[in-house]
């Protein structure tokens, strides 16, 4: 071949590598599929909830549609990514599912489509409910997710509490709960409940005649937790500060030298929401939601200080933080998650994952049913997804144990006592309350076809289905925000925690559910501001902390701590100017 | 064929040979001048014009004077602020290199030169870092600490030990150590080439003269004849000291907690989580850095230059 040719080859080749390259680059995002369709990439958050339920509706929509093809990419990917991304010129979804909601400034840029014309759709057919009226706390997201009051650039996607997670039946072996006893009849007997008495090693305690509720026949039985039923999820559980001290002394101190709690050491803030939900039972949930909109409306908020304070956004709004709600969060988060009983890799910020802490919870415990363990943490801090997170750890364990696979064992969700002094505004407030750590959106990136966005919206349609939401509930134990009910069949097919997860959820008469990502993002001196998105504690130092407990070790002292709490009047003022300038808060 | 004639043709085939030349040499260089326009001109000038600039929430660019410079003053000012802290640490980093390390290196530097007994097993474990990628020693490092040495210690003392990378008080200090320990190796073997370059004939008179112990040695003949290499590590040390973040990424990723933040530290944090509302500041920060360290490196690069010793 002579050296011409060669040459001629050579550069043909190049040529031929640097077009594919190039067309690879900028059809990365869009082009058409094998099967001649048009790509829509929908980017979802892979974290506890999983993905499997989501390829099931890809796979109906794809059967069913001839111009689109819904294309699934994993990745846990957060707001500020997102819109960077986007900003870029470089998406790589049209649409995104994920745990956050703080999308408000790719809102007001208009990255986003106005998603408002599917509320008034039925994504159960013209017999069913539009999408407007399946969503729960309409008005909390609208405000959200609107742009200026207008449109609905967001969808809700998730909403999972946190809180402390028990294995019931060890509980109950151990003793560690308390059990029902001669003084309960009356209540047995006027709940219709049939129990037998026994006596065993010189105490007498009531057994169950029969199945009811949550307990097998021969069960022993329980008190009632605070909603005051036998048979329900909180049977058992302490109900005041002292019985909680008492059962963390009871597992800590006895033979088994327990732990009280595990949690992530490098995602310690799982535990902030601890605290918001405390500060939500303390003050109530009508004063919590005031204090988070830094505004009472003339109403007077009970401060640390003993004074009655009615915050102003303008002028005293920073006081919101300093309220006596937010110090008992602040004692009680370092009274139980910062004490001398909690397990050693919570303190291990750099190193102990959120799935480590699962997985040494789900082992340690193994190693309590299989012989002998001491040590061993006895609560989990962790979401309403962390059993669907830990599935493979569980069913590895379930190989070797059988008793303790995949929907076995009866974790239960623990719930906080309540705080010597609590009061809510609203009067006879006497819930307990849990704060959802995974509240995100689901959004779709500016379409400049008409058609394609159509497809998108018809696909997310198709994920808020009665039937897809009630199938992502039974596979994950998870909730949506949307209305929908479980069949009794359904439930059984649940694991037993997440049946506990849907109860918790269902009761709305006991259990208050503070969303506090939707309310703290939905304040416009939060998202207008260069006031921190996150966070109402500040370290010792002065510098803003993600994490509450951080904050308290680095202080020394809940009291040290809380001198630091919050922000100067003169910061508050530029917040406040920001705010104003861009806007927002001129027709109050 | 006139001669005119062929010089004509000589003449076009010289400008096609040049101008394929040049368009070879632009095929070549366009590429890397585009990245460099973009990425080095657009970047610094865009930054420069960030630091003048606010953005509101909705996209748009207000012109806010010396705005950003106060904020970064005031926030570096601010007792106990996390930009204060982080400038502390950076300081400190650069003296605990400068006053701690650097003779420490020097010395270690020397005894390879001279062969000492144990010498070439100093040089093998110093570079064994060095040899493996920096992300897989750091990580190493991170387990052993977090994850061993408190199973080891309460093993064998009973009493729970901390995670030295987690615990007030002491995870600055072992990220100190770990720059320490893994700045070595580069150090150690920079100095003890430049060592090696000294001709023999010149440590020989020295001891003639009578310079026959260690440290005289060093003091007045290795020293001055490695000057050069001295002030080219305390120079450029000394230049990028306020953006250096050490091992802190690979460590705690953007979640540091804010007593170990070094300016460095600080900067990349805010791209790691796209804190876009701090861009503007972290430009005018930039910016006031290079305008502070830019004349004091120059000095201090002509001080070393005009104070230091001759090697003649």
């Amino acid at each position: 071949m002579n050296k011409g040719r060669l040459k001629k080859i050579t550069v043909r080749i190049i040529s031929l590598l640097a077009a594919v390259a190039l067309s690879a680059t900028a059809l990365g995002c869009g082009g058409e599929t094998s099967s001649g369709k048009e790509k829509i990439i929908v980017k979802v958050f892979n974290g506890g909830a999983g993905t499997q339920w989501i390829e099931n509706v890809k796979d109906n929509f794809n059967a069913n549609n001839d111009t689109y093809e819904i294309n699934l990419a994993y990745e846990k990917m957060f707001a500020s990514t997102i819109e960077s991304e986007i900003e870029m010129g470089t998406p790589t979804a049209d649409c995104y599912f994920t745990s956050d909601a703080a999308f408000q400034k790719g809102i007001y840029r208009d990255y986003f489509e106005d998603l408002s014309d599917l509320l008034t759709r039925k994504p159960d057919g013209e017999s069913g409910k539009t999408l407007q009226k399946k969503m729960l706390r309409f008005d909390d997201w609208k405000q959200l997710s609107s742009k200026n009051g207008e449109g609905m650039y967001m969808l809700p996607y998730l909403d999972a509490i946190m809180g402390l997670v028990y294995d019931h039946d060890m509980f109950v072996e151990k003793g560690w709960l308390s059990f029902a006893d001669r003084t309960d009849k009356a209540a047995l007997d006027e709940q219709g409940v049939s129990y037998t008495e026994k006596t065993e090693y010189g105490s007498t305690y009531l057994v169950c005649s029969e199945a009811f509720g949550n307990y097998e026949k021969d069960d022993k039985l329980l008190k009632t937790g605070k909603d005051g039923k036998f048979g329900t999820y909180d049977d058992g559980q302490p109900e005041t500060e002292s019985e909680f001290d008492a059962m963390i002394s009871r597992m800590c101190n006895g033979t088994d030298q327990a732990k009280s709690f595990i949690y992530s050491g490098i995602h310690d803030y799982y535990v902030n929401e601890l605290a918001h939900a405390m500060m939500a039972q303390y003050m109530g949930e009508y004063a919590f939601r005031m204090a988070i909109a830094y505004d009472s409306d003339g109403q007077n908020l009970l401060m640390h200080d003993k004074t009655q304070v009615a915050l102003d956004f303008e002028t005293n709004g920073y006081l919101a933080v300093k309220t006596e709600g937010a110090y008992q969060a602040l004692r009680v988060l370092d009274k139980y998650f910062d004490s001398e009983y909690i397990h050693a890799d919570c303190k291990k910020t750099s190193s102990v994952s959120h799935t480590d802490a699962q997985n040494t919870f789900l082992m340690e415990l193994n190693k309590v049913a299989t012989g002998n363990n001491t040590g061993y943490p006895a609560m989990l801090v962790e979401g309403s997804w962390w059993e669907n997170e830990a599935k493979t750890m569980i069913s590895s364990i379930g190989t070797r144990n059988p008793e303790r696979g995949p929907g076995k064992v009866d974790y239960r969700f623990m719930l906080m006592p309540d705080i010597e002094g609590q009061y809510g505004l609203d009067t006879g407030e006497s819930r307990t309350f849990f704060s959802t750590l995974d509240a995100g959106g689901i959004v779709v990136v500016k379409q400049e076809d008409e058609n394609k966005l159509e497809a998108i919206k018809d696909f997310l349609l198709m994920t808020v289905s009665d039937e897809v939401l009630r199938n992502f509930t039974v596979d994950t134990g998870i909730v949506r925000p949307y209305e929908y009910d479980l069949s009794e069949q359904e439930l059984s097919k649940m694991t037993p925690f997440g049946r506990n997860n849907w109860e918790i959820f269902r009761d709305t008469e006991n259990i208050g559910i503070i969303r506090y990502p939707i309310l703290r993002n939905k304040e416009p001196v939060v998202f207008a501001s260069s006031i921190d998105s996150y966070f109402i504690y500040m370290e010792s130092n002065g510098v803003y902390s993600q994490s509450y407990i951080r904050a308290l070790r680095n202080a020394g002292s809940v009291d040290s701590a809380w001198n630091s709490v919050g922000y100067s009047q003169e910061e508050w003022s530029e917040f406040v100017q920001d705010a104003i300038e861009q806007g927002f808060y001129s027709q109050e | 064929m006139t001669g005119s004639a062929d010089d004509k043709i000589y003449i076009i085939q010289k400008r096609r040979k040049k101008l394929k030349d040049t368009a070879f040499i632009w095929s070549v260089l366009a590429y890397p001048l585009i990245l460099f326009m973009i990425f080095y001109v657009y970047v610094n000038i865009n930054s420069f014009v960030m630091a003048f600039q606010k953005q509101n929430l909705d996209g748009s660019k207000i012109f806010i004077g010396l705005e950003n410079f106060k904020t970064f003053v005031s926030e570096v000012a601010s007792s106990g602020g996390l930009l204060n802290v982080a400038l502390k640490n950076s300081v400190k980093m650069y003296l605990l290199n400068l006053l701690i390390c650097m003779p420490l290196y020097i010395f270690f530097s020397y005894f390879l030169f001279k062969k000492y007994l144990g010498s070439r097993i100093i040089r093998c474990v110093v570079m064994i870092p060095q040899v493996v990628s920096s992300m897989v020693i750091a990580l190493l490092f991170k387990k052993i600490v977090s994850d061993a040495l408190p199973e080891i210690m309460q093993a064998l003392t009973g009493a729970e030990f901390p995670d030295l990378l987690s615990e007030p008080g002491k995870r600055f200090g072992t990220v100190l150590f770990y720059g320490i320990w893994v700045s070595f190796s580069t150090s150690l073997i920079v100095y003890s080439n430049a060592m090696g370059e000294i001709n023999e004939e010149v440590i020989e008179s020295a001891h003639i003269d009578g310079i026959d112990t260690m440290f005289p040695e060093l003091w007045y003949i290795v020293l001055p004849l490695i000057y050069p290499t001295l002030t080219t590590f305390i120079v450029v040390g000394f230049a990028g000291f306020l953006a250096d973040s050490g091992a802190l990424v690979t460590f705690y990723g953007p979640d540091g907690e804010a007593d170990v933040y070094t300016l460095g530290y600080y900067f990349t944090v805010q791209i790691l989580r796209n804190n876009t509302g701090t861009y503007n500041t972290i430009a005018a920060g930039g910016l006031l850095m290079s305008l502070v360290m830019a004349p004091l490196t120059y000095l201090l690069k002509y001080c070393m230059e005009k104070f230091g010793p001759e090697a003649e």
